[in-house]
């Protein structure tokens, strides 16, 4: 009897209240959450100020400060997943960019921009001698908060599709920059600013969970018991050395980057690619699956070469160029002479032979392998493009000594070439045979060496059961407590930086001209200070682009400069801190300078995940002959790849 | 009660649970017939005639090359024309290129490209085959400056004088030393000889001193003619020469900029006059003048400012229409400290940026004086996010803003979120008159200085940077009189837009991303032809179609699609597959929808037929 009266008392409250909620509709969760995305806003300046009013009081201890700044980040990491989706140029530039110096882009005079936002402060705050930044500090923060109350202005429309999308973006930018301490140079502060990103996006995601239960059962009940496991599991885990990153991966952030994907497709919301013209949308390709499947990148952000005009004859012809030295001046060599597909397309040499045995060209020839993901190319950054990069070889006195109209002259005297470009361009508008076909077939084809299949690509996405200890353990090491992961970034392991992967990074890390004598010295090279025009600026001098890590196994000797003999020695290097680590000066040095503390267990361990990154399958394929040219018989002997 | 308010939270929870905001269904059926809205074909026709790095040109004797050809170069900025009625034609362009490559065989800097262009049937121009009177054969020529006047940098903007057939380039990125000349072979020192200048003629500067001046060039040569010493060395961009041929105005990109002046002693002759730079507040005349001295003129920013003129945040093009001066002021974020201590006077230009600004941001008018908001923006107070386009009066000597650049919000909409807006204006660069019908408007093209700040919609991750026209007869103009016209491609930069006839403009794209469609992948020059048609701007409201629940009509100029009010809209295919979702807009671009048969649903549920011809 009791029961049924409280069935009906609840039904009558029920009715009532549906009746009255139908003159007052409740908020949808858009709304909710676009309201606490303004209050979250409030609530990081808030904590800044309060931050700041403590400063200047001497009283104020170095841990009063770092504990009140971690306030101030948690505060922000609440705003993040946000915030950082709907402007990251914003954030990158003002709020948590990195640390360094950068140039004013679209500028009208070279100008360098002094770093600001909370990376900057985070190195103070936690640096040895608080006291004497204590103003510096304040000076940052001030500055900050007067950006955001700029911000303020900027008011951001929150639909359902946003916060879907950034939640997953957030779960690769967690795993990527926020769980490598890459966003913490000093305070180490990862873990916990992973949890609260986590009870953040939690706590919005709790307001769709009947919706998504309605629509999608098992997939609602996965998400929302895989954020509790996951949140649970870091507060479990909260030392930086220790935590099993590749768990992490493997048992939260794919599973739960996939199912948030599957209950946006089939909630019915509009996606990403539904909303901008696809030319609009970043190299993170918002429909991929998982952080390490093929699709996570689209190549094709990089190259000048269309999805639309690509396709397997161009990839082929592009070979044939490739190993055809009828593109050098003197018909010995190809692109093939440095770049050998038994070594991942790498030489083996230190640095590469030049044309005519002239000595050697000026640096270590690079993996063409995954190559295509990159925003520049060439070790000092120098070219836009892949097929901008083509002609600096092509024009290269040690190199091709040609130019691109000479190779269209002398490709254009060939029946046989001109019906391979016939057939591979039959979309182009052009000439068949013109400066950007030659570029484009040669890029379709290195574009087309790319791929994540390694044994360790596979173990992450549950292709294969096992993978030895030891790469697991090399894998967490590099994502945490050996730093690798902040500058080779998952799952390209280069430059290319997440979770958009728009811009590629370069790094000064002091590597000597010779690291096996008895006093090493900084290498000479200036590297992209003397690449790009407009990048002239003293802190690149000295600095490389980040190169991947994949297929290192059997691309020695390493470095621009080709000075380490294997693998071992590389570590050792960063190991130890870099040049300065070595002893000698290196201004502007972005490598830690102190030692990483790892152990010969550790280091062999590195190695081995290194060693487990290599995967040349089906691209190593040669041509087994070249076009001919029949009124040319002397060209017909040249040789497949060149001579030397 | 405690329970009663619990269990009413609960049900408030459950209510809201169960709504996310109204979905568009992937998919209609689409066996029925409705109100049909048309999209005509545009009036207008692209067509593309020279593209960077693909496109040889002919090039002479340099550096001990012998006279051949090469790729042209990249980075099309500013487009020169002269007229030359010659075997039918329309005249000669000429393109600069910003970026900067070494080649052998052109010389170490930016330079430009020369070709002569006819109209052919069907409205389409062609390139013509010429042999100029060095003798070198095709359809491009490089300029030659290595064995003229001396290299050029980053040949940015320019001025065409058009009554005249007058043709100027200017360079930006300002050089402080030799080593600032990006790898240039010849660093060795210059002597000026031979020029029409006695202040240089004999003077040796260092070899980056004898970049950033105006360079006058013939196109139907292909050579340079003369370094405008006698007009400053700066950042120059752009400049114009006023219908008098006497007075030219020059604009300098930097922060701060400078406004400056030439005035010939003879019409046509610009070798021998008075230089002098703008200042606002002087008094009597608002124009200082400046000594032909070859060390000021080296210098003239550093000199001008200290003198007091007034600052500008990055001038850049400008045009005349009306007798008055529009010069587009491109404007920059972080100004820092570069206004202080310099000795020159705000612009009252960034003033009343300033206040806009302040307005935006506080929701209240700035509520101190002139004095006080140009204290203001000295003191790093403005972040210059937008620039706009400004006017020069030579009648009273007075400079203002003539529209604001920002897709600042507009608070005013009753919608429950922020709506972006349908038009927005950020860092107008580029800027040309044109006149259609007989009426004057301004070509104002943009140039992103950034994605963030509202400059793009949240989340997009590349710029596309728009043309727009905007009708100079109106008084003060908004964003909602713009008219968007063409846009650049992705990442690119839209610039050097200037009208031939009254049938065709010609653009540049810069600098575009590398992804692209070819040959959009590449810095190129375009012609836009047809706006001698019926009138190509009007608005076709006649073409309104009025549906139950909104109303919608098409402008097939612009491909856009304009609604009634503000709304929620989705696009499908002719199979009724959801293309696009758009919210809360009252207008939709459709500029890369191929021709064929749509549907358009709203948020209420109705669905019309689309059709683009």
């Amino acid at each position: 009897m009791k029961k049924i009266l409280t069935l009906i008392t609840l039904l009558v409250t029920t009715f009532i209240l549906v009746s009255a909620f139908a003159d007052s509709e409740p908020p949808k969760p858009n709304m909710v959450i676009y309201d606490r995305n303004i209050q979250r806003l409030n609530a990081f300046i808030d904590e800044l100020s309060r931050f700041n009013h403590y400063l200047p009081d001497n009283e104020t201890t170095a841990e009063q400060a770092q504990e009140q700044f971690l306030l101030v980040r948690e505060k922000y990491k609440q705003w993040e997943y946000l915030a950082a989706y709907f402007d990251d140029q914003y954030i990158k530039r003002e709020v948590n960019g990195a640390p360094l110096p950068s140039i004013l882009p679209n500028a009208a005079n070279f100008e360098t921009v002094e770093p600001s936002g909370l990376q900057v402060i985070d190195e103070l705050v936690f640096s040895d001698d608080f006291e004497a930044n204590r103003y510096v500090i304040s000076k940052h923060i001030m500055v900050l908060i007067r950006s955001l109350n700029d911000y303020k202005m900027f008011e951001k429309a929150v639909y359902d599709r946003n916060v879907f999308e950034a939640v997953r973006l957030e779960l690769l930018r967690i795993f990527t920059l926020g769980l490598t301490g890459f966003d913490v140079p000093a305070s180490g502060n990862s873990i916990p600013d992973a949890i609260t990103s986590l009870k953040t996006m939690q706590s919005d995601l709790e307001l769709y969970k009947k919706f998504f239960k309605e629509i999608d059962k098992d997939n609602a009940d996965k998400l929302y018991n895989t954020f509790e496991a996951f949140i649970y599991y870091l507060e479990q885990h909260n030392d930086f050395d220790d935590l099993d990153r590749l768990y992490v991966l493997k048992s939260f952030i794919n599973p739960l980057y996939k199912t948030m994907l599957e209950l946006h497709k089939s909630s019915g919301v509009e996606m990403r690619h539904e909303v901008m013209n696809a030319s609009l949308e970043p190299p993170y390709n918002h429909l991929s699956e998982n952080i390490f499947s093929n699709d996570i990148i689209d190549p094709y952000k990089y190259i000048r070469l269309s999805p639309s005009l690509n396709n397997p004859q161009m990839v082929e012809l592009g070979k044939m160029l490739f190993f055809d030295p009828v593109m050098s001046n003197n018909m010995k060599r190809s692109c093939a002479s440095c770049h050998h597909p038994d070594k991942a397309f790498t030489d083996g040499l230190p640095k590469s032979l030049a044309l005519d045995f002239d000595g050697t060209v000026n640096r270590n020839a690079p993996t063409l392998i995954n190559c295509v993901y990159s925003e520049r190319f060439f070790h000092d950054m120098r070219a836009t493009s892949l097929e901008g990069q083509i002609d600096h070889v092509l024009s290269n006195r040690k190199e091709f000594n040609m130019s691109m109209l000479d190779i269209v002259d002398r490709l254009k005297q060939s029946e046989e070439y001109k019906s391979l470009f016939d057939e591979a361009f039959k979309k182009y508008t052009g000439d068949k045979i013109d400066p950007a076909t030659v570029a484009y077939a040669i890029s379709a084809y290195v574009s087309s060496l790319r791929g994540f299949n390694s044994d360790f690509d596979k173990y992450v996405r549950g292709e294969v059961n096992n993978i030895d200890e030891s790469v697991k353990h090399g894998f967490n090491l590099f994502m945490g407590k050996a730093v690798c992961g902040t500058c080779h970034f998952a799952p390209t392991f280069n430059g290319t930086v997440p979770p958009l992967y728009l811009d590629s990074e370069s790094e000064v890390l002091g590597v000597p001209e010779d690291p096996y004598v008895a006093k090493p010295m900084l290498d000479p090279d200036i590297g992209r200070y003397a690449g790009h025009l407009k990048e002239r600026a003293e802190f690149y001098k000295h600095s490389f682009k980040t190169p991947t890590v994949r297929n290192i196994s059997v691309t020695a000797p390493y470095m621009h400069n080709g000075a380490y003999k294997n693998l071992d020695d590389v570590v050792d290097f960063y190991n130890k801190g870099g040049g300065i680590g070595l002893g000698y000066d290196v201004p502007h040095q972005t490598l830690p300078f102190d030692s990483l503390s790892l152990n010969k267990n550790e280091i062999k361990d590195l190695v081995a995940f290194m060693e487990a990154l290599t995967d040349t399958t089906g691209m190593t394929a040669v041509p087994e002959k070249l076009p001919v040219f029949a009124d040319k018989p002397e060209w017909n002997k040249r040789k497949i790849g060149g001579e030397y | 009660m405690k329970k009663l308010f619990l269990l009413a939270t609960m049900c408030g929870l459950a209510y809201t649970n169960a709504n996310a905001q109204i979905p568009f269904p992937v998919d209609i059926p689409t066996d029925w017939s409705s109100k049909t809205v048309m999209m005509p074909k545009s009036p207008l026709k692209a067509q593309v005639l020279f593209v960077g790095g693909v496109d040889d040109v002919q090039t002479t004797a340099t550096y001990g090359n012998p006279a051949g050809s090469t790729k042209a170069k990249e980075w099309h900025d500013f487009i020169g024309f002269v007229q030359d009625t010659t075997e039918g034609a329309l005249g000669w362009v000429v393109v600069n290129h910003e970026m900067i490559t070494n080649d052998d065989k052109i010389g170490d800097g930016g330079g430009m490209t020369s070709f002569k262009i006819k109209r052919t049937t069907g409205d389409v121009l062609e390139v013509m085959e010429q042999t100029l009177p060095d003798g070198r054969k095709g359809k491009f020529f490089n300029v030659d400056f290595v064995n003229t006047v001396g290299e050029t940098g980053m040949n940015c903007g320019g001025i065409t004088d058009k009554p005249n057939g007058r043709v100027w380039t200017a360079e930006e990125w300002f050089r402080s030393s030799n080593a600032s000349l990006g790898g240039a072979r010849d660093t060795a020192d210059f002597t000026i000889t031979g020029t029409a200048f006695a202040f240089a003629n004999g003077k040796t500067i260092k070899k980056y001193e004898n970049y950033n001046w105006f360079v006058e060039v013939d196109p139907k040569t292909g050579k340079a003619i003369r370094k405008q010493y006698n007009w400053g060395r700066g950042g120059w961009e752009a400049g114009d020469v006023m219908p008098d041929n006497k007075t030219v105005y020059l604009y300098e990109d930097g922060t701060p900029g400078i406004l400056a002046r030439f005035v010939a002693d003879n019409a046509g002759d610009f070798t021998k006059g008075q230089l002098s730079v703008y200042k606002h507040d002087g008094n009597p005349s608002k124009w200082i003048d400046i000594e032909e001295n070859l060390d000021t003129l080296m210098r003239l920013n550093e000199v001008a400012v200290r003198r007091g003129a007034t600052m500008f945040n990055r001038l850049e093009w400008g045009c005349v229409i009306g007798g008055k001066v529009y010069i587009t002021e491109t404007g920059r974020s972080n100004v820092g400290t570069r206004f202080q201590n310099k000795g020159g006077v705000i612009s009252p230009t960034l003033v009343e940026g300033y206040k806009r600004y302040y307005q935006a941001k506080n929701g209240v008018a700035f509520p101190g004086n002139d004095a006080a908001a140009a204290d203001s923006v000295l003191n790093n107070k403005f972040p210059d996010y937008y620039g706009r386009v400004i006017v020069y009066d030579p009648a009273n000597g007075s400079v203002k803003t003539h529209i604001h650049g920002g897709p600042y919000y507009d608070n005013s909409t009753s919608q429950p979120l922020p709506v972006y807006p349908d038009v927005h204006l950020s860092n107008p660069d580029g800027l040309a008159a044109m006149k259609i019908g007989g009426k004057d408007y301004l070509m104002i093209q943009e140039d992103m200085n950034q994605r963030s700040h509202n400059s793009m919609p949240d989340g997009f991750s590349h710029e596309r940077c728009e043309l727009f026209l905007l009708d100079a007869s109106i008084a003060n103009p908004d964003y909602s009189d713009l008219m968007r016209v063409t846009a650049s491609a992705f990442d690119a930069e839209i610039t050097g837009a200037i009208q031939i006839d009254e049938k065709t403009i010609l653009v540049n794209s810069q600098h575009p991303g590398s992804f692209n469609d070819s040959p959009y992948n590449h810095s190129l020059t375009y012609a836009i032809t047809g706006f001698d048609g019926s009138d190509p701007l009007s608005v076709t409201e006649a073409n309104e179609v009025k549906a139950k629940t909104f109303s919608i009509y098409p402008n097939p100029t612009s491909r856009e699609l304009h609604m009634n009010k503000v709304m929620d809209v989705a696009l499908y295919n002719v199979e009724g597959k959801r293309m696009k979702v758009y919210r809360q807009v009252k207008t939709i671009n459709v500029s890369d929808l191929a021709a064929g048969t749509y549907f358009i649903q709203n948020d209420e549920g109705e669905t019309l037929k689309f059709i683009v011809q």
